[in-house]
């Protein structure tokens, strides 16, 4: 039990990541647990269109509505959780397959290295959004296929780390001496390689994670991903831009919300950073 | 293992063979030049025997144990192994077997235990990949090999950093007899250790030699160790095999110039033990 809470603490990143892994940890709590004690709909709409918010935390439509008369304080909350669910189903996917390649490519060496990097430069030559972009307009627009594209850009910065890491541990003395106890390649992978490389793939997971939601909250405002009735930041923001003088409070809200996870999440990666693997830290 | 131990039996048997065994590495580059690590060797290594090899650094001493151990391919040669079913090229042996026969220390006692695994761990590694062990066993299989080096309980939750150069030799030493190996490669197993503790290492390894009945391949620098130690003596230098022959012999009698050079240059210190590490003018005259 004790070893839970020292592991829980661990988990803080330290400094200023502190404060982005508490805005997180808040996030989640309202995108997951508020719509389980609130009577939250973010599709309802009510008779009284782009009312103001009052501020007042006990009437209904805390932060108003918008222009259909749905409530923002609903939107914004799911929101969050799509937000939060895809850049974890992103993250996570990102990070098998890129972890995965990493390793082949490490291990390998050849031409399965040249193959598997110079797809890796590919993806990285372009600027994310408009290889999302590119990849979207090959898939067809919609959340699901933002989804994959922002995956398959996540991808090549797993790619890379886990690839110069597995290159640096197959050189140790360590790795041959697991060879030489008759060790397979897979398990000495498994157990020497791979735990090496956890630090710096949670930083990067970290980074990752904030690529994602910007990425799919760019897709969604320019609409090539989340399509108008869903709760996403991102496409918020776009059904907003009509209503950009008049109630700016409906652009700000939104954008804002993308603000504050992007910038907590690269708090926390940076933070975790400077922990985990200083020789990556920036200069 | 009884069997080795057995008086007579395998007597002056010849456990390991390497012949004409050469390496050639290419340099980097485009037309990477081709540099000779190791050129034509043979040798024999008989069982409970201690074979040593000398060299001055950068001679092919740890290119030559990693062919043996397979960790590397030869360009050219052959080494074999004798199993029960007679001498087998150990090319063709699958590696459960061939490390099941043979096991190394390697060169550099601190490089060669990851830091980030525990003591226990990085000793009963080798047992797992033989058999199916829970953490308990695996714990109880790693202190038994410890208490064996002189080791114990006190070092198997430690890390690797915690624990000085002598014992984490012991480690090495440990997990290398984790598979109950008939012959044991020792790459300089002495020249990180300061003096004392290589009088400690080298009373253990011939300990274990005598319960054991271990063959030994012994890589050194230091030809009064060799000397204390060895039974039979090969001489290199920059890959290629200058002598050969019973330690006395070939120390009292040398037939080589460079043999000579590599005597002469650790002046008066053939007779007593209590020895100085390395000799860097070994190197120095080579
Ligand atoms: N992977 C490699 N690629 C190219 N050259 C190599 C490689 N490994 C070893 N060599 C070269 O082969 C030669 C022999 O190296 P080796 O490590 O066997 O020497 P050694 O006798 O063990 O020396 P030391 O006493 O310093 O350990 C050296 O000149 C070394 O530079
Ligand atoms: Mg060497």
């Amino acid at each position: 039990m004790q070893a839970r809470i020292a592991i829980g603490f661990r988990l803080m990143p330290g400094g200023w990541g502190n404060i982005g892994f508490l805005v997180l940890v808040s996030l989640l709590l309202l995108g997951f647990i508020a719509p389980l004690l609130l009577d939250l709909s973010p599709y309802r709409i009510s008779a009284e269109l782009l009312a103001p918010p009052s501020w007042n935390p006990l009437s209904v439509p805390v932060l108003g509505t918008d222009d259909l008369g749905r409530d923002m304080f609903a939107r914004l909350v799911y929101g969050a959780r799509c937000s939060l669910g895809i850049g974890f189903v992103v993250v996570a996917v990102s990070l098998v397959i890129g972890v995965g390649l990493g390793l082949l490519a490490g291990v390998y060496g050849g031409w399965l290295d040249a193959l598997i990097m110079r797809l890796v430069d590919l993806l990285m030559c372009l600027p994310s959004i408009l290889l999302a972009i590119v990849i979207v307009a090959v898939l067809g627009s919609g959340l699901g296929n933002a989804i994959v594209a922002v995956t398959i850009i996540g991808i090549p910065r797993f790619v890379r780390v886990v690839r110069s890491m597995t290159i640096q541990e197959m050189q140790k003395t360590y790795v041959m001496a697991a060879f030489a106890s008759g060790s397979s390649r897979l398990r000495v992978l498994w157990s020497e390689v791979l735990p090496n490389c956890v630090p710096p793939v949670i930083v990067q997971a970290a980074l990752g994670f904030s690529d994602a939601i910007l990425e799919i909250a760019a897709l969604g405002f320019l609409g090539l991903g989340a399509k108008p009735p869903v709760a996403e930041w991102g496409a918020m923001l776009a059904d907003a831009r009509p209503f950009i003088e008049s109630h700016p409070l409906l652009v700000v809200m939104p954008g804002a919300c993308i603000l504050l996870t992007v910038l907590s999440f690269n708090l926390v990666g940076d933070a975790l950073r400077d922990r985990l693997d200083p020789k990556l830290a920036r200069l | 293992m009884s069997l080795v131990n057995m008086p007579g039996a395998g007597a002056n048997e010849v456990v390991l063979r390497v012949e004409n065994l050469c390496k050639v590495f290419r340099l980097p580059g485009a037309h990477g030049q081709a540099f000779k690590a190791l050129n034509q060797l043979n040798l024999a290594v008989t069982r409970g025997r201690t074979l040593a090899v000398v060299g001055e650094s950068g001679s092919g001493k740890s290119t030559m144990a990693q062919l043996v151990m397979k960790l590397q391919r030869p360009s050219a040669g052959r080494v074999s192994l004798r199993l029960d079913s007679g001498m087998r090229d150990i090319a063709d042996l699958p590696a459960r077997e061939l490390y099941r026969k043979i096991q190394m220390v390697f060169q550099d006692p601190y490089a060669s235990l990851n830091p980030r695994q525990r003591i226990w761990r990085i000793v009963s590694a080798p047992l797992c990949n033989y058999e199916r062990l829970s953490r308990d066993e695996r714990q109880q299989h790693a202190l038994h090999y410890l208490q064996q080096v002189g080791l114990g309980e006190a070092q198997l939750h430690a890390f690797p950093h915690m624990l000085s150069g002598g014992q984490r030799q012991r480690v090495n030493i440990a997990r290398a007899l984790a598979t109950k190996p008939e012959i044991l490669i020792l790459d300089e197993p002495l020249s990180a250790l300061d003096v004392s503790v290589q009088a400690q290492i080298i009373n253990l390894l011939l300990d274990l030699q005598r319960d054991l009945g271990l063959t030994y391949i012994f890589i050194s620098h230091d030809l009064a160790v060799v000397r204390h130690f060895a039974d039979q003596v090969l001489v290199m230098k920059s890959g290629d095999m200058v002598e050969w022959g019973d330690v006395d012999q070939v120390l009292e009698n040398p037939a080589h110039v460079y043999t000579r050079q590599l005597l002469q240059s650790v002046p008066g210190r053939l007779i007593d033990l209590p020895v100085r590490t390395q000799s860097a003018s070994v190197v120095a005259d080579g």
